[in-house]
C-alpha cells in the first residue's frame, strides 16, 4: 500500500453509525478530519457512540451510510491483513488467556508478521525489550497475567500495541477499571511510548483532565452524532466540555 | 541445553514405551520378531505386522487426534468443559452407522456404513455452518448449545434403535456408547492414519491462530484475519477430523477433555500449538496405554476402551489437581 499524501490520517464523510439499517445511532452524518501527528480523544458519554465509531474503525461493524479512511484508505475496502498493518487495537475489555505468561503474549503481536511455519520471534531476543525497559516491564514477563494487577496489565496490553509497529494505535477506554494511580501510570506510560517514534493515537476516554493535559485534538460524540471535532485549546475555551454533560439537546 | 536433553530422552522414552506396548497382549511375541523378516508364515511376523503394529498405528492415531481436537475445543469455544464430543458431528456418525446396521442390514466398517455415517456427519456440520454464516447462530456459546441439542436428539435415536434391534451384528451397544477399537489390517491402518495426520498436522499450524482467537474478536481482526472465516475453517476442519475417527472407534471419552487440562497443569503451554503438539503425542501414549490394558485384563475379552481411559485417567487427573 502507498501512503497518499494528505493532511489527515483519520477522515470521515457523511459517516452513519450503527448496527441495523434499521436503527442507526447517529440521526446526521458524521464529518471530520483529524490531522496527522496527533493524540486525539474520543470523548462522549456512555452510549454516544465511540465504541461503535471505534468497531467501524477497526471493520468489525458495517457502516451504515458514508465513508471512514484511515491513511487515505477506505476501511471498507481493506482486508483483515491490510488493517493489521495500519491498525493496532486495545478493545475496552480485553479478553486473555489467565495462563498465558506474559512474554508468550506479547509475542503473539508479531503474529501478523510471521511466516506460518516459522516460529514467532522471542521477545527477549529482539529489539522489544528497549521497549519494555522503558515501560518497565521487564520484571512482569515471566507473570502470568492472571497475576498481575490491572493496571499492570493494561501497560502490558499498551506494550502489546507498540511491538506492533502500526502507525496508528487505537485505544478504547483503557483506564476505566483504574483507580487514579494506576490510571497516572497508564497516561504517563502512554506518553513515553509515543515518544519512542512518531505514531497516531486515537483513544476513547472519560479521564477530561488526561484530555486536557496531554491530547492534541477532540473529537466529541453525543446520542450517536458528531458533536465537536477540534484541537482541544478550542474544546476547552468554549466550554464544550460542559455542554457535552449538559442534558439538553 | 538442558531443556534439549530433557525432550530427547522423554523422547526415546516414549519411542520406547510404544514399541514396548507391541509385545502386550494375549499370545506372548518374541523380541526377534521385530528383526526376523526371513519368515513371513511364522505366527511370530503374522502377530506383529497383521495385528500388534496395524492395531497401534491406529490407537496411536485416534489418542492423539482426540486430545488435540479437546484442546482446539476448549480453546475455540472459551470453555474448559469442552470435549471434542461437542458439537454432535460424533453422535450423527454413530447414528449414521448404526442405521445402516440395523435398518439397513450394512455391517460396520464397510464403505456403505462409513458413507452413511459420513454422510450424517456432513449435514449437522452444513446446517451449522450454514447457521453461522448467516447469523442465526451468532455467537460461541450458540454453538455449543446447538450441538448439546442435536446430541440429545441423536443419542435418544440412538438409544431406540439399539434398544429395539438385536445387537448380534457390529459388536453391541457397549461398543458406540464407550468406543471400541476394530481390528483392523495394516493397509487400512495405513489409509487411516495418513487421513488422520495431515489433518492434524494442518490443525497443529493453525494453532497460532487459535492463539489470536483467544484474544476476542476485535483482537483477532486487527492481528491480520477474519475470526469469522478462520473460526468456520476450523470448525470444518476439526468436524472432518472427528468424522473419520469416530467412524472407526465409537466415541473414546474422557481422553479429548482430560489430557489438554492434564498438559496446562504440568507445564504452562506458552502457545497453542505447544499444547495441541504436547497434546497429540499424550494423548496418543495414553490411548495406547489403555487399549494395551483393555486388552490385558480380562484375556481374551476386550474391555471397552473408553472405560479404561476413565478409570486410568480419572485419579491420575485428580492427582494433578490435587498436586497444584
Amino acid at each position: 500500500m502507498e501512503k497518499i499524501n494528505t493532511n489527515y490520517f483519520l477522515e470521515a464523510e457523511g459517516l452513519i453509525l450503527g448496527y441495523h439499517k434499521a436503527a442507526p445511532i447517529s440521526q446526521q452524518p458524521i464529518y471530520f478530519k483529524i490531522p496527522f501527528q496527533s493524540v486525539t480523544a474520543l470523548v462522549g458519554l456512555n452510549g454516544s457512540g465511540k465504541t461503535t465509531l471505534i468497531k467501524s474503525l477497526i471493520g468489525e461493524s458495517v457502516l451504515i451510510d458514508g465513508s471512514l479512511k484511515c491513511f487515505s484508505h477506505s476501511i471498507q475496502s481493506l482486508s483483515e491483513r491490510d488493517l493489521s498493518g495500519l491498525i493496532a487495537f486495545v478493545p475496552q475489555e480485553p479478553v486473555y488467556p489467565s495462563n498465558l505468561k506474559v512474554k508468550h503474549f506479547l509475542e503473539l503481536a508479531f503474529l501478523p508478521q510471521s511466516h506460518l511455519f516459522g516460529k514467532l520471534p522471542s521477545i527477549e531476543s529482539t529489539d522489544c525489550s528497549i521497549l519494555l525497559n522503558s515501560l518497565n516491564l521487564i520484571h512482569l514477563l515471566n507473570k502470568t497475567l492472571n497475576a498481575i494487577s490491572s493496571g499492570e496489565r493494561q501497560r502490558i496490553f499498551l506494550a502489546f500495541a507498540m511491538l506492533r509497529k502500526a502507525p496508528l494505535i487505537v485505544l478504547d477506554e483503557p483506564t476505566n477499571h483504574l483507580d487514579i494511580q494506576a490510571s497516572r501510570g497508564f497516561w504517563k506510560s502512554l506518553m513515553h511510548a509515543k515518544s519512542t517514534r512518531p505514531m497516531e493515537i486515537l483513544i476513547s476516554t472519560h479521564d477530561l483532565n488526561f484530555v486536557e493535559k496531554e491530547c492534541d485534538w477532540v473529537l466529541a460524540l453525543k446520542n450517536g452524532n458528531l458533536f465537536f471535532s477540534g484541537p482541544k485549546s478550542v474544546f476547552f475555551s468554549e466550554k464544550w466540555d460542559e455542554k457535552m454533560i449538559s442534558t439538553e439537546g | 541445553m538442558k531443556n534439549k536433553f530433557l525432550s530427547l530422552a522423554l523422547g526415546l522414552g516414549f519411542i520406547f514405551v510404544l514399541v514396548l506396548l507391541l509385545f502386550c497382549g494375549e499370545e506372548r511375541l518374541s523380541i526377534r520378531a521385530l528383526w526376523n523378516f526371513n519368515d513371513p508364515y511364522s505366527i511370530d511376523h503374522h502377530l506383529l505386522w497383521s495385528l500388534r503394529i496395524p492395531r497401534l498405528i491406529l490407537v496411536f492415531g485416534i489418542g492423539g487426534a482426540l486430545a488435540m481436537l479437546g484442546a482446539t475445543y476448549q480453546i475455540l469455544f472459551h470453555n474448559p468443559l469442552a470435549e471434542p464430543y461437542l458439537l454432535g458431528v460424533s453422535s450423527a456418525v454413530t447414528l449414521g452407522i448404526v442405521i445402516s446396521e440395523t435398518l439397513l442390514g450394512w455391517a460396520a466398517l464397510t464403505p456403505q456404513a462409513f458413507g452413511m455415517g459420513f454422510l450424517f456427519a456432513l449435514s449437522v456440520i452444513t446446517i451449522l455452518i450454514l447457521c453461522y454464516y448467516w447469523k442465526t447462530i451468532k455467537n460461541m456459546e450458540r454453538i455449543v448449545l446447538f450441538g448439546m441439542g442435536v446430541n440429545f436428539v441423536f443419542s435418544s435415536a440412538l438409544f431406540i434403535l439399539l434398544s429395539y434391534h438385536n445387537q448380534s451384528n457390529g459388536g453391541g451397544s457397549l461398543r458406540w456408547l464407550f468406543g471400541n477399537i476394530p481390528w483392523l489390517n495394516l493397509n487400512q491402518s495405513m489409509v487411516f492414519i495418513s487421513l488422520v495426520l495431515p489433518l492434524c498436522f494442518t490443525l497443529w499450524i493453525l494453532g497460532r491462530y487459535l492463539d489470536g482467537l483467544s484474544l476476542g474478536d476485535s483482537m483477532a481482526r486487527t492481528l491480520g484475519f477474519s475470526p469469522s472465516r478462520m473460526r468456520t475453517f476450523l470448525l470444518v476442519l476439526t468436524s472432518l477430523l472427528l468424522t473419520v475417527i469416530t467412524s472407526i472407534s465409537g466415541a473414546i471419552g474422557f481422553i479429548g477433555l482430560v489430557v489438554p487440562h492434564a498438559i496446562r497443569l504440568w507445564v504452562q503451554p506458552p502457545s497453542s500449538r505447544y499444547l495441541l503438539g504436547l497434546s497429540f503425542l499424550i494423548g496418543a501414549l495414553f490411548l495406547c496405554l489403555s487399549d494395551s490394558l483393555s486388552r490385558a485384563l480380562l484375556p481374551p475379552l476386550e474391555f471397552p476402551i473408553g472405560i479404561v481411559t476413565t478409570l486410568l485417567g480419572g485419579p491420575l487427573f485428580l492427582y494433578l489437581l490435587w498436586k497444584k
